[in-house]
């Protein structure tokens, strides 16, 4: 149970007032104080004020996000060897659903008859009065014990400023860090978790296997088969079909997007004039933020049928989860990817280059495909990467129009599956949480991250050396 | 002037050559023209798509604003549920068989209607909450009307649909979803005048629920106003911290261009990731409530991020550096001159970076799949860690089910997605121009 | 403009009241000019006298600048080249030009010389185009240093050697007239002096217009001379008098450095 904002509205009224009141009285002192001595003190004043509040509330909140993170599981642990003092015989299973059940009860939510669980309720709610009431009280020291601390070296010499704004500084640097914390977060977890996937299945059955079947993960025919057994049958978790699944659907949307977005490009950075051009660019970016989840919309219930119809009119059998549909509509998602991005590159090409192939009697068809087009290529090969990088990324569109079987084919008629559906149908829906088939999840997840990092490393790269041509 | 002579023509050989040359050039010219009408072929084609995409999702959702209604002729039965003081009693009326109650005086307008299989038929016309929306209604004024009363009861989503005009008579009965036995009664109402459609308000005030026409996107709406909520309260202090750091006090080295790489790869990560880290993380290592707007707000608020500090450090870097300069030059510390000087000015661009941020994340629908906001929730969120659901997965939810009803509410609510995305798009442009100065 | 009767060259392209606008602003106001047939014309003067403007005139190059308007007359043969019923792209065939910073194109050194030939249509087969590769880069003088590196990327050659390079790119298509922008202001002095000398050779072949910011280039180099001042031609005439005698005061004073 997750006891935060339920939490007394008095604590937090109470450790503004504290805050506010140390601020003032700091800023009192050191004027005070100043007077006395006749001096000026160093800083302005409300930066000691601050000096005394930031002693006062950082300890404390930082004592306020351990307690929040760690009593709760530390109390439920506690609840939890009770429980199995008091329920010997009960199996693993069980006792996570006895778990649930006594923190309903304890909460109120649910009525019980059972003493025992009544009992265990009862010692749970007063372990987490009195660790509530044993926070309180030690937030409460650590915020006097910093205001005594703090308050003490207020004086005019003090230099409140500096080392407010010290603090201040390496508070920015943690928000930056931050950025870096996610990225190991990612990584951290997804291979964590990948890790604990490949202890059950090989890295080679994973990489090379070319049967992708986690929800079938029983052999028929088999009895008595344990988790071993199973987790070991290879051929379930190839994602090789899976990995086919994706790039045909992202090759699908490139064919679609690349032809569009170049020549839109091409039009709006070399051939229309300014008013057009400002008119044009930003109306193609809509397309880009058109939520995911409306094309996937529209892929699963106006594309898919479509292209159905079609197929039956024509004499040819087309899924109505085809790789076409989910392709296609993903394709139109991209077009401002590239059509954006080659503008800018094209632009980008400098002038002189025009000059010269314009000064040789070039037409203005000439130039762009013998010239710029080639000048601009290591920019226009990133931006591609880039839009490659965001078809294999997507989820929604093919979560709601593409397959769920894996496939193992080209043919864009049919139906396939890719790695972002694969993650959504095993983590959602009722799967343990450590069961094999949910850590594939992470082993296609930490796949997935590593495919658009490199993608997107190369797209920077090749954009680098447009510029490095022209020094 | 006499002697001045003009220079001799071209001889043969190069008069020759510019023959060769200005036949040629038909042809290079067309190629030339070839080349710009493929350009403006592929901007109306990427064009035309988007007016294909928004005429079929207004086309299917514009009627889901319209809720198809029927008159029913009902007593109220005094004794179950009035107290003694004449007012309505509510614990009477939680334990009063108000479905009963309605069915029974639909029926019984239907005099020819006798079997148990065609009143079973029969009933189907109307919606299987019209029980439960009566009693809310009369809950609400508290008082319980006398004798005979008109009550207008919303019809079940089939008749809507018909209504509606999306059901095809013509198709096999077998087929369809309402028989030509249900068709015909529907038709004699309408005959006489007892079905109307009236504004579907339930869809703007109710949450999700089994059947359409209770259903509505209130709860989804605040479920992602939650959590943007969340988003901006720890995205944009955070982002305007780390971008003020990396453009004023970061010192140039690899623990900075490690940062800067960090979040410029963060801004290209696929956004399903950020939701497999808070399943892991947030759900998983921290035991966070599943479906929780706060745990959705803070996966956005990872994604968002990037984005809000690199719109914040080209905001900053727009600022003249006269205006630093001058600052520090009057004695103000590099603390002061960022926080007092120069941010004050780089905050409409801040603003518009953050709003555009706020619309990409309202978008988002995968991480928040995948923390788990993706169940059926009935209840409209009250607090942060109430169990929610967001706008773009409700849609994602209905687009998945059978019925047509759930169809066009699911394109209703893609039009109000895409009305909120377009105002805050709109407002963040206004915002930028209308702070704009030319320095 | 006047000529002192002696050898009468043939008048190659006669600019007759070209009046040059960007949007509002006038930058050449009726310049009159007859330039002779295979010789060097310089046009100097102080930054922003409008030479490069009224030398882009001759290759319709300020079409490329969409708030250009170019009015007037220059005539080279019976044809108008600022009417706008000439094709520019024939025009270009005739008149190549030489940019300020040397521009060749990122490709090999061999597909810039024959970038000209190729998109006209100029030769018939591959050895006919070797050839003329091979020809333009001897009349630039740059065939010694590349011939072993014709694959090679143009961009790293040295400075002097890619001006020449596009010299040789702009000779390729088969001009009569030259036009050269400040040709040498990005290279060292080495380097202009040898483009200086492949000037004097290409002007037994060809009409040479040069504009420089150098007096003494165009002492060197050129045999006619135009003095230009915010936009109006001042005088023009035999290179030695328009140093030695100048006519006009202006020019006197330009030349002795009192302004510039």
């Amino acid at each position: 149970m997750f006891s935060f904002f339920s939490t007394d509205f008095v604590i937090f009224s109470a450790t503004i007032l504290a805050a506010v009141g140390s601020f003032y009285l700091a800023k009192g002192r050191v004027l005070k104080q100043a007077a006395f001595e006749g001096v000026k003190p160093h800083s302005l004043s409300q930066y000691y004020g601050l000096y005394v509040c930031i002693w006062v509330l950082v300890p404390a909140i930082l004592l306020a996000l351990i307690w929040l993170f760690a009593a709760d599981p530390m109390l439920l642990n506690a609840a939890k060897a009770r429980l199995v003092a008091a329920y010997p015989k009960l199996p693993d299973s069980f006792l996570d659903l006895k778990m649930a059940q006594l923190g309903n009860i304890a909460a109120g939510f649910l009525q019980s008859t059972d003493p025992v669980m009544v009992a265990q309720a009862d010692l749970l709610r007063q372990a987490q009065a009195s660790a509530d009431r044993a926070r309180n009280l030690t937030l409460a020291l650590v915020m006097c014990t910093g205001f005594f601390y703090s308050v003490r070296r207020v004086s005019p010499e003090l230099r409140a400023r500096v080392l407010c704004e010290a603090f201040l500084r390496r508070v920015f640097f943690l928000a930056a860090v931050v950025a870096v914390l996610t990225t190991v977060g990612i990584v951290a977890s997804l291979l964590f978790e990948a890790v604990r996937f490949f202890r059950e299945i090989s890295l080679i059955d994973f990489f090379f296997g070319t049967h992708w079947s986690p929800m079938t993960a029983l052999r028929p025919g088999d009895t008595g088969v344990s988790d071993e057994d199973v987790a070991g049958s290879s051929g379930s978790f190839g994602m090789v079909p899976v990995m086919i699944g994706t790039l045909l659907v992202a090759v699908i949307a490139m064919a679609v997007a690349l032809p569009i977005g170049l020549f839109s490009a091409i039009y709006t950075s070399e051939f229309a004039s300014r008013r057009v051009r400002n008119v044009v660019k930003p109306t193609l970016e809509v397309l880009a933020g058109v939520p995911t989840v409306v094309y996937g919309f529209f892929a699963a219930l106006t594309a898919a049928p479509f292209f159905r119809d079609v197929g039956l009119f024509v004499g040819l059998d087309v899924s109505s989860q085809s790789a076409l549909a989910a392709g296609g509509v993903m394709g139109i998602m991209i077009i401002p990817f590239i059509s954006s991005l080659s503008d800018d590159v094209i632009t980008a090409v400098p002038q002189p280059l025009r000059d010269g192939a314009y000064g040789l009697g070039s037409t203005r068809g000439e130039t762009i495909i013998r010239v710029i087009l080639p000048a601009a290529f290591p920019g226009l090969v990133g931006a591609c990467l880039l839009a490659v990088s965001r078809a294999v990324g997507e989820t929604m569109i093919v979560v709601m129009a593409a397959g769920v079987a894996a496939n193992m084919t080209i043919n864009p008629l049919e139906a396939v599956t890719t790695v972002t559906v694969q993650i959504v149908m095993l983590l959602t829906g009722d799967n343990e949480f450590d069961s094999v088939k949910t850590l594939s999840a992470f082993a296609l997840g930490i796949t997935l991250f590593s495919i658009t990092l490199l993608l997107n490393v190369a797209a920077l790269s090749a954009s680098r050396r447009l510029g490095q041509r022209y020094e | 002037m006499s002697d001045l002579k003009y220079a001799a023509q071209l001889d043969a050989e190069t008069e020759l050559r510019f023959q060769k040359i200005a036949i040629g050039l038909k042809k290079r010219r067309a190629a030339s023209r070839r080349l710009k009408t493929y350009g403006v072929l592929a901007i109306l084609t990427a064009l035309s798509f988007l007016v294909i995409l928004l005429t079929t999702i207004i086309s299917n959702g514009y009627t889901a604003l319209q809720q198809t209604e029927l008159l029913v002729e009902l007593s109220f039965p005094e004794a179950k549920l009035v107290a003694s003081d004449g007012s309505l009693d509510l614990k009477k009326s939680q334990n009063f068989n108000w479905d009963g109650l309605v069915k029974k005086a639909f029926v019984s307008e239907f005099k020819e209607v006798k079997t148990r299989l065609d009143q079973r038929a029969l009933t189907e016309i109307i919606s299987k909450n019209a029980g439960y929306d009566l009693r809310r209604q009369i809950e609400k004024t508290g008082i319980l009307p006398v004798g005979k009363t008109k009550v207008w009861i919303k019809t079940s989503d089939d008749v809507d649909m018909f209504m509606k005009g999306r059901i095809d008579r013509t198709i096999e009965e077998r087929k369809r979803r309402l028989s030509d036995q249900q068709l015909d009664w529907v038709d004699d109402l309408v005959s006489f005048n007892r079905v109307r459609l009236v504004f579907n308000k339930t869809f703007f005030t109710a949450a999700d629920s089994r059947e359409p026409e209770s259903s509505g996107v209130l709860g989804a709406t605040v479920g992602s106003a939650m959590a943007l909520f969340v988003t901006v309260l720890l995205a944009l202090p955070l982002a305007v911290m780390a971008a003020v750091y990396l453009e004023y006090f970061a010192p140039p080295g690899r623990v900075t261009d490690f940062i800067e790489v960090n979040v410029n790869n963060l801004a290209a990560v696929p956004s399903i990731v950020f939701g497999l880290l808070g399943l892991a993380v947030f759900l998983g290592f921290f035991g966070m409530p599943r479906s929780a707007p706060l745990v959705g707000g803070m996966v956005l608020a990872l994604m968002t991020l990037p984005t809000i500090i690199i719109a914040t450090r080209a905001s900053i870097r727009a600022v003249p550096t006269s205006i630093r300069d001058a600052a520090l030059g009057l004695g103000a510390s590099r603390m002061q001159a960022a926080i007092d000087h120069v941010l004050p000015i780089a905050a409409p661009g801040i603003l518009t970076g953050t709003i555009i941020g706020i619309a990409q994340a309202l978008g988002e629908t995968a991480p928040l799949i995948m923390i788990g906001m993706v169940a059926f929730i009935v209840d409209v969120p009250a607090t942060l860690t109430d169990p929610a659901t967001a706008l773009p997965v409700q849609i994602y939810i209905w687009s998945d089910s059978a019925e047509r009803a759930f169809y066009e509410r699911s394109s209703l609510a893609i039009m109000v997605l895409l009305t909120f995305l377009i105002s805050m798009n709109i407002s963040a442009v206004l915002l930028r121009r209308k702070f704009e100065k030319k320095w | 403009m006047t000529t002192k009767p002696g050898i009468a060259k043939a008048i190659k392209i006669s600019a007759k009241e070209v009046n040059v606008f960007y949007g509002e602003k006038q930058a050449l106001n009726e310049v009159s000019i007859d330039i002779e047939d295979r010789s060097v014309t310089a046009f100097i003067g102080p930054s922003g006298c409008g030479k490069s403007t009224f030398l882009r005139c001759f290759n319709r190059m300020n079409d490329v600048i969409p708030s250009c308007r170019v009015e007037g007359s220059i005539i080279m043969g019976d044809v108008d080249i600022n009417n706008q019923q000439v094709d520019p792209v024939l025009l270009r065939a005739r008149i190549g030009m030489v940019f300020q910073k040397p521009n060749p194109f990122p490709k090999t050194i061999f597909e810039n010389v024959a970038y000209g030939p190729r998109i006209h249509g100029l030769a018939q087969s591959k050895s006919e185009l070797d050839d003329m590769v091979e020809d333009s880069l001897k009349k630039a003088g740059l065939w010694g240093e590349v011939a072993d590196r014709l694959a090679d990327q143009a961009t790293g050659l040295s400075g002097g050697q890619q001006q020449r390079l596009c010299i040789a790119r702009a000779i390729a298509v088969g001009p009569d007239v030259l036009l050269m922008d400040e040709p040498c202001s990005a290279l060292d002095p080495i380097a202009t002096s040898v483009i200086e000398e492949l000037i004097s050779e290409l002007q037994q072949r060809f009409t040479i217009l040069i504009v420089t910011h150098s007096m003494q280039q165009a002492a060197r180099v050129s045999q006619k001379t135009a003095y230009f001042h915010l936009g109006t031609l001042v005088e023009y005439g035999d290179t030695k008098e328009v140093f030695t005698l100048p006519k006009n005061e202006q020019t006197e004073a330009y030349i002795s450095g009192k302004i510039g």
